[in-house]
C-alpha cells in the first residue's frame, strides 16, 4: 500500500485532486463524453463543497471517479489524486489513488470506499429487504463493528436525524422496512447510513431533489452538524443545481460547465469562500 | 480474522433476511424450479416402481419365459440324463420338466363311489414355474402327491390334504392287471371350466415314470409292482464246439462262424475241456473243444440257440452254451455253479462221468443238481440261492453222488509247442493244457439260470420275488417333449437358438419377446430422448430463472459494491441466496412428490366409496432419486446464479445500481 507519513489533519487535505481527465465511452453507441478537472482540487477535513452546473456537464461522472466508483480512464496521465484518512487513527495515512489504480489493487480500492467513503445518491438505494436501523448499521457491520456497537452508533444517528423518537419507545420508524417510509424519512436515512461509519470522504448526490426546501435544509444542516460536531470532521462534495442551497453551505463552490463543440465538460471554477464560523450560516438557516 | 468472520456472518445474515422479506420473490422462483424439479421426481419414481414392476413381471412370467420343445424329426429323444445334461448345458435354464401324460383311474379313498375313470396326470417338478403361479408345488422329488383342478376335486369330493387312490393298469397276456397308488392331495387349483375334459392333476415326473415301467411290463421295486411275466434273456460269453477226433470242424465250418462275425479258437485248457471235471478223462484225447466268442473282453452278449450253431457246421458237433463257473451261497454255503444244458438225445452225455447227467433244454430255470461226495439225497427239496446281487432265489435241489474219482494217467506228456502249433487252426490259439479240477462239491444248473445269475450281476436283469423271475431291467423312460424355463424372457432367444441347433422343434414366445426387446429398446430411446430434453430444458428453465432472479437483484449488489463489499462477498450471497432457493424447491419436489406417491400407491379397499373408481400407479422414489433432485436443483440454480452474480459484480458499482433501478 502505497502510504506515505500520517501528517496533522490541518496540513493534509482530505482529497487532493488536480489535472484529472476521464473519458466515459459507450461501446454500444460508439460516443463519448470526457470530464476534465485541470485544477487542484484540495478539500480539507469539515470542508463542504457544493458541485454545481448544468445538467449534463459530468457532476455525476466526476463524483463517481472521486468516489473510487469508477476506474479513471487514464489513471497515468492524472497529476495528483490523494485521499487522507484520520490522523487520530492509527492507521492513519495518504493513500495515493492514482497509483492505486495504476496497478488495479481492486481490493485497497474496495477496503478505501468501505471504510473511508460515503454515499448519499440520489434514489437513495437502500436495501429494500432491510429495517431502516440495518440498513444505517450495513457500513458499520461491514467494517467489522460489533453489534452492539452499531446499535449504540445507530441510535446516535437516529436521534440525531430526528429518526427517533425518545418518547416512541417501540422504536417503530427504526425498525420498519424502508417501503413503509416517507420521501423526508427516507432521504435522512440515506444521509444517516452515508456517514454511519465516519468515513472521511462524504459525497451527495443531488440529496434534496425530492424534499421540500425546508426538509432539504433540515436534512443538510443535520448532515454538516454531525460532520463538524464529530470527533473526526469529514469532507462533503455536494452535488445540487440549487445556488442557494450552496451559498448557504457550502465552503467550496465547483462549478463545471459543457464545452462547446464538443461531448465534455469541465470544471471551471473552484471558489474557497472562508467562513468565520464554520456552523455560522448553518445557524442562519436553523 | 475477526472482521472477516464478521463479514461473512453478515452476508449469511443479509442473504437469509433477503430470503425471508423478499419471499414472494424467492417463492415465485422456487416454484418455477420446483415445477420442473418434481415431474422429473415423479418420472424417477415412476421408473423405480410401475415400470420396474412391469418389466419385472414381463421378465419372470412363466409363460413367456416358457420353452417347449420336441423331438420332431431331427432331436433325440430325452431321457432322464439328457434333461440334466440340458439343465447344465444350457444358458440360464431354471427348471425343465418332461411332458409325459398318463390317462389314469382316480379313486377318493374316503368314498367307492367317487371315482373318475379319465384323469389326466401331467407332469410336473418342485418348483414348477406353472403350478408356482397358483402357490403351490410338489415339495420333493418323488412325493407321493398330486395337485388337482378344482373339477377333478369335485368330483372326487376331496379337498387340499385329502388322498386319492390312482389305478394303473396293463394288459398281459390277454388280461388286464392293475396297481394301485395312494397320492396325498397336495393342494386344489382353480380350474377354468368344470367340464369334463378338465379332469386334470399334476404328479411328479417320476411317479409318472414308474407308471410308465408298470406298464410297458417293468417291474416297479418303490412300490413292489410286479413285472409282467416274461423272463429276462439269457445270454453267453461263450459256445463250446466239442467233436470227436474224427469229426473235427473244417476249414468251411470256421469260416461260416467267423463270417458271422465270431471268433472261434481251440480249447487246451483241460478244466475247459472237461467242463470242470464234468466229463470222463479219456474224453480230454477223444473229444477236440472249440471256443465260440463274440471277441474282445469276455462279454455275456451272444443269445444264439445251440442248435442254430451246431447247424451253421459240417460236423457232427455238440455246442454247449457257456459261462463261467460262478460262486454263490447255497443255504448259506459258498458253491460253484455250473450251467450246462444240453438236448436231450446227444453223443457227448456218453462222455459225462458216472451219474452226472446234464439238464436238458426243458429243464426248469429254478432247478439244480449238488455233487455231494459224502450225503447223497435225491429226494427234491427247495434251497434258497443268494446271488452274487443279493437276490434270494428258490430252487429246486437234487442230491447227486459225486463219480468216483480218477487218476489222471501221469505218463501221458504235455505237447510240445510245435504240436501246439500244429493244432492251431487259422485264428485257433493254443491254451496251456492243466489237469480238469474235481468235481465234488458243484452244482450243476441249466445253462439259463447261470446266464441270468450273470445278467442280474451286470444289471441286465433283476429278479422279481413276486413272480420269482429274473425279469429285464426297466430301460430309462423316452420322452419326445418337455417344457423348459429359462430364468427371464430375456434368456430365452439363446435357449431357443440352442435348442434349435440340437434339432428340436420349438413353441415359445420368442418371437413375441423379440418384438418386446425391440420394442424395449426404442421405448428407452424415447425415455432418454424425453429425460435429456426434460433435464436439458429444465435446467435452462432454472438457469433462466436464477439467471432473472440476480438480474432483479442487481440495483442491491451495486449498493453493496459501492459500500465496499468485494467481488467474493457478494459472489457468496448470490450463490447461497441460489443454493437456499435450489434446496428449498428440492425439499418442496421431495414433500409433494412423496405425498403423489403414496395417493397413487394407494389401492382402496373394497368396502371404500373409492374402490374401481382410484388408479393405483406403483411409484417408488428412492432416496438415490431424492439425491438426484437434491443435487439436480442445487446445480442448476448455483450454475444460473453464476453468470449474472459475475457480471453484477465486475460492472461499475454506479453503472449496477443505474441498471438497477430500471429491473
Amino acid at each position: 500500500m502505497d502510504s506515505q507519513e500520517p501528517h496533522p489533519i490541518e496540513h493534509t487535505p482530505v482529497l487532493r485532486v488536480g489535472n484529472l481527465e476521464h473519458r466515459l465511452h459507450d461501446a454500444v453507441s460508439g460516443e463519448s463524453f470526457t470530464i476534465t478537472l485541470s485544477q487542484e482540487l484540495s478539500l480539507q477535513a469539515g470542508v463542504f463543497a457544493a458541485l454545481l452546473g448544468p445538467s449534463g456537464c459530468g457532476k455525476t461522472t466526476l463524483l463517481t471517479v472521486l468516489g473510487l466508483l469508477r476506474q479513471p480512464s487514464a489513471p497515468e496521465s492524472i497529476g495528483a489524486f490523494e485521499i487522507s484518512t484520520n490522523s487520530a487513527e492509527e492507521d492513519a495515512k495518504t493513500y495515493d489513488v492514482k497509483e492505486i489504480w495504476k496497478k488495479k489493487r481492486f481490493k485497497e480500492i474496495e477496503a478505501l470506499r468501505r471504510k473511508h467513503i460515503g454515499f448519499a445518491l440520489q434514489s437513495g438505494e437502500l436495501l429494500n429487504s432491510l429495517t431502516v436501523e440495518e440498513n444505517i448499521s450495513l457500513p458499520l457491520r461491514l467494517n467489522g463493528w460489533s453489534a452492539a456497537e452499531a446499535s449504540k452508533r445507530v441510535d446516535e444517528l437516529l436521534r440525531y436525524f430526528s429518526l427517533y423518537d425518545d418518547n416512541d419507545h417501540s422504536r417503530r420508524l427504526a425498525t420498519s422496512r424502508i417501503n413503509k417510509l416517507s420521501g423526508g424519512e427516507y432521504q435522512r436515512v440515506v444521509l444517516a447510513r452515508s456517514i454511519a461509519h465516519k468515513p472521511r470522504l462524504v459525497f451527495v448526490d443531488e440529496p434534496t431533489s425530492a424534499l421540500n426546501r425546508e426538509l432539504a435544509y433540515s436534512s443538510l444542516a443535520t448532515l454538516k452538524r454531525s460532520l463538524l460536531e464529530g470527533e473526526t470532521p469529514s469532507a462533503v462534495i455536494m452535488i445540487t443545481h440549487d445556488e442557494q442551497l450552496a451559498d448557504d453551505f457550502a465552503d467550496v463552490v465547483i462549478r463545471m460547465e459543457p464545452e462547446k463543440g464538443r461531448a465534455a465538460g469541465s470544471v471551471t471554477e473552484i471558489n474557497y469562500i472562508q467562513h468565520s464560523e464554520p456552523l455560522s450560516n448553518l445557524k442562519e438557516v436553523s | 480474522m475477526k472482521n472477516i468472520s464478521r463479514r461473512f456472518s453478515l452476508y449469511n445474515s443479509l442473504t437469509m433476511k433477503d430470503i425471508h422479506r423478499l419471499w414472494p420473490s424467492v417463492q415465485h422462483h422456487m416454484i418455477i424450479v420446483a415445477g420442473i424439479c418434481l415431474p422429473i421426481l415423479l418420472l424417477l419414481g415412476l421408473r423405480n416402481g410401475h415400470v420396474a414392476k412391469l418389466r419385472e413381471d414381463l421378465l419372470e412370467s412363466p409363460s413367456g419365459r416358457q420353452v417347449v420343445f420336441w423331438a420332431g424329426q431331427q432331436g433325440d429323444l430325452m431321457t432322464d440324463s439328457t434333461i440334466e445334461e440340458f439343465e447344465k448345458v444350457l444358458p440360464q435354464v431354471e427348471i425343465i420338466i418332461p411332458e409325459i401324460q398318463r390317462l389314469v383311474r382316480l379313486e377318493s379313498t374316503s368314498s367307492s363311489k367317487d371315482v373318475v375313470d379319465n384323469a389326466t396326470l401331467y407332469s410336473t417338478r418342485p418348483q414348477d414355474p406353472i403350478l408356482s403361479q397358483s402357490n403351490t408345488s410338489i415339495s420333493t422329488t418323488g412325493a407321493d402327491e398330486i395337485i388337482l383342478l378344482e373339477s377333478l376335486a369335485d368330483a372326487l369330493q376331496v379337498k387340499s390334504g385329502g388322498e386319492v387312490r390312482a389305478v394303473i393298469e396293463r394288459v398281459e397276456e390277454g388280461s388286464t392287471k392293475a396297481v394301485s397308488l395312494p397320492l396325498k392331495v397336495k393342494s386344489i387349483i382353480p380350474s377354468s371350466q368344470n367340464s369334463e375334459n378338465n379332469y386334470v392333476g399334476y404328479v411328479d415326473s417320476s411317479l409318472l415314470k414308474l407308471m410308465e415301467q408298470y406298464i410297458l411290463g417293468y417291474q416297479v421295486a418303490k412300490y413292489k409292482w410286479p413285472a409282467a411275466n416274461q423272463s429276462a434273456p439269457d445270454t453267453y460269453a461263450s459256445y463250446l464246439f466239442f467233436c470227436e477226433e474224427l469229426s473235427q470242424l473244417s476249414q468251411e465250418d470256421i469260416r461260416a462262424l467267423t463270417e458271422r462275425g465270431y471268433q472261434i479258437q481251440r480249447v487246451e485248457d483241460p478244466a475247459l475241456r472237461s467242463l470242470h471235471g464234468l466229463l470222463k478223462e479219456e474224453s480230454l484225447d477223444q473229444l477236440v473243444v472249440y471256443q465260440l466268442t463274440s471277441g474282445g473282453a469276455a462279454q455275456h452278449n451272444i443269445s444264439a440257440a445251440p442248435g442254430e450253431l451246431a447247424r451253421l457246421t459240417e460236423a457232427d458237433d455238440i455246442v454247449v452254451a457257456w459261462n463261467a463257473p460262478l460262486e454263490v451261497e447255497i443255504e448259506n454255503e459258498s458253491k460253484t455253479l455250473v450251467g450246462i444244458s444240453l438236448p436231450s438225445r446227444n453223443w457227448l452225455s456218453l462222455y459225462f462221468k458216472e451219474k452226472i447227467t446234464p439238464f436238458d433244454f426243458n429243464a426248469s430255470t429254478f432247478s439244480a443238481k449238488k455233487i455231494a461226495v459224502d450225503v447223497v439225497d435225491e429226494s427234491l427239496k427247495t434251497a434258497t440261492l443268494k446271488s452274487p446281487h443279493g437276490s434270494e432265489v428258490s430252487v429246486e435241489m437234487t442230491t447227486i453222488p459225486a463219480p468216483t474219482p480218477e487218476t489222471i494217467n501221469p505218463t501221458e506228456s504235455e505237447p510240445s509247442a510245435e504240436e501246439a502249433v500244429e493244432n492251431t487252426v487259422e485264428s485257433v490259439e493254443v491254451v496251456v493244457k492243466e489237469s480238469p479240477p474235481e468235481v465234488s462239491d458243484l452244482i450243476l444248473v441249466p445253462m439259463d439260470l447261470l446266464a441270468l445269475l450273470y445278467a442280474e450281476q451286470s444289471g441286465l436283469a433283476e429278479y422279481d420275488p413276486t413272480i420269482q423271475l429274473f425279469v429285464p431291467v426297466p430301460t430309462p423312460v423316452l420322452f419326445d417333449k418337455a417344457r423348459l424355463y429359462a430364468q427371464t424372457i430375456d434368456d430365452v432367444p439363446a435357449v431357443v437358438t440352442s435348442l434349435r441347433d440340437k434339432g428340436y422343434a420349438i413353441m415359445s414366445e420368442e418371437s413375441r419377446i423379440r418384438e418386446i426387446h425391440q420394442q424395449d429398446h426404442s421405448l428407452q430411446l424415447l425415455v432418454w430422448i424425453v429425460a435429456v430434453s426434460v433435464f436439458v430444458f429444465g435446467t435452462i428453465t432454472v438457469f433462466s430463472v436464477l439467471h432473472d432472479s440476480t438480474e432483479r437483484k442487481r440495483g442491491s449488489i451495486g449498493i453493496l459494491r459501492v459500500m465496499g463489499v468485494s467481488q467474493f462477498g457478494l459472489f457468496y450471497m448470490v450463490f447461497l441466496r441460489a443454493a437456499i432457493i435450489g434446496i428449498l424447491a428440492a425439499t418442496f419436489s421431495i414433500v409433494v412428490g412423496y405425498g403423489i406417491a403414496t395417493f397413487l400407491n394407494w389401492s382402496p379397499s373394497e368396502q371404500s366409496l373409492f374402490y374401481g373408481y382410484k388408479p393405483v400407479i406403483l411409484l417408488s422414489i428412492t432416496p438415490l432419486d431424492i439425491l438426484i433432485i437434491a443435487a439436480g436443483a442445487l446445480f442448476c440454480c448455483l450454475l444460473g446464479s453464476l453468470i449474472p452474480a459475475r457480471r453484477a459484480s465486475s460492472m461499475d458499482p454506479f453503472e449496477a445500481i443505474i441498471e438497477g433501478r430500471f429491473r
